[in-house]
């Protein structure tokens, strides 16, 4: 409850900050930005660009590309099966980030604060 | 006699009203797009410049990222959108800052240069932006200070879920194809930057 508090407070006051910061952008940055939205726009305004067209020609190219491979690519090979199961690469992430392992203490409490948080909590 | 006429410019009219469609909806998609980087664009700036620290290396990162969304996705449902542009805008940033431990590490064997000169903070370029009376604008600045520093020293993807987070408001989905990973994991990341962020926010 109390970490629950705690959070809140942290990310209230962050957003709070980070809020004003936005609003506090000089004229210059934000005519800087206008023109890069600009820039951005006119990529969808380039002749030739239409929506959604690629997307048959993409799927095309990726069957094509998918079949020349099955056809042309060494017959079946005898694999022997994996020792073991790679671990995905988001664990050694996790453990390797430099990040400090406090956490191993605290996992009842964060585990407790995930469930609280839910999937969809912002 | 007609009505041959009549079924004879029905397929042109048809394929002249498809082409329209297709024209209106390219027009609609198009002010959509407007409208989406037009309410993101502040935000993903201060985002961007609160992770790289330069000005002008998160105005690249903003204009970058809006011009590979309008290319690469302006054609996908406007829901779709931000998870999008905040991955792009991730890979930029982190992007940057890999191109600037490099450009540090080939700095270090060059001769006569200072090792991490080239990330070295501009003090004026940290100076808090203008704005405000001076009593509020010192508070916010010194608060918001301290929040950057608290944000830099924390690990990259720590960061990021944060920023998505607390910052843009994003839920645990929309975070996790942003930053690319799984809904877990966004969620411990998260977790420990809030409990390394408490300690310094706390002593405002």
């Amino acid at each position: 409850m109390n970490t629950d508090t705690n959070t809140r407070d942290v990310e209230a006051r962050a957003r709070e900050l980070f809020d004003d910061s936005v609003e506090r952008i000089d004229g210059a940055t934000r005519s800087r930005l206008s023109r890069a939205r600009h820039a951005a726009l006119a990529e969808l305004e380039r002749p030739g660009f239409r929506p959604g067209t690629w997307l048959p020609a993409g799927a095309l190219a990726v069957a094509l590309t998918l079949a020349v491979t099955l056809w042309i690519g060494p017959g079946p090979a005898v694999r022997s099966p994996p020792a073991f199961a790679p671990a995905p690469a988001e664990d050694f992430e996790l453990l390797a980030a430099g990040e400090d392992l406090d956490m191993l203490g605290e996992e009842a409490e964060f585990y407790a604060w995930a469930a609280t948080a839910g999937n969809g909590a912002s | 006699m007609a009505s041959v006429s009549l079924e004879m410019a029905l397929p042109a009219i048809g394929t002249a009203g498809r082409e329209a469609e297709r024209e209106a909806r390219g027009v609609d998609q198009s002010q959509a797009l407007e409208r989406f980087l037009a309410g993101i664009e502040r935000r993903a700036y201060r985002i961007a410049r609160m992770a790289v620290r330069n000005d002008d290396d998160a105005l690249d990162i903003v204009q970058d990222a809006m011009i590979r969304l309008a290319r690469n996705y302006g054609a996908r449902p406007t829901e779709e959108w931000r998870p999008l542009f905040y991955r792009i805008l991730n890979n930029g940033i982190r992007d940057c800052i890999r191109r600037r431990r490099v450009r540090s590490r080939v700095m270090a064997w060059w001769p006569g240069a200072a090792p991490g000169q080239e990330d070295r903070p501009d003090p004026i370029e940290e100076a808090p932006d203008p704005g405000g009376g001076p009593g509020e604008l010192l508070e916010s600045a010194e608060a918001l200070a301290l929040l950057e520093a608290g944000l830099a020293a924390l690990p990259q993807r720590q960061r990021e879920a944060f920023m998505l987070r607390a910052f843009e408001g994003l839920d645990v989905a929309d975070t996790a194809v942003a930053m690319g990973c799984s809904e877990g994991s966004v969620k411990t990341h998260y977790f420990r930057a809030v409990h390394a962020l408490k300690g310094r926010l706390a002593e405002r």
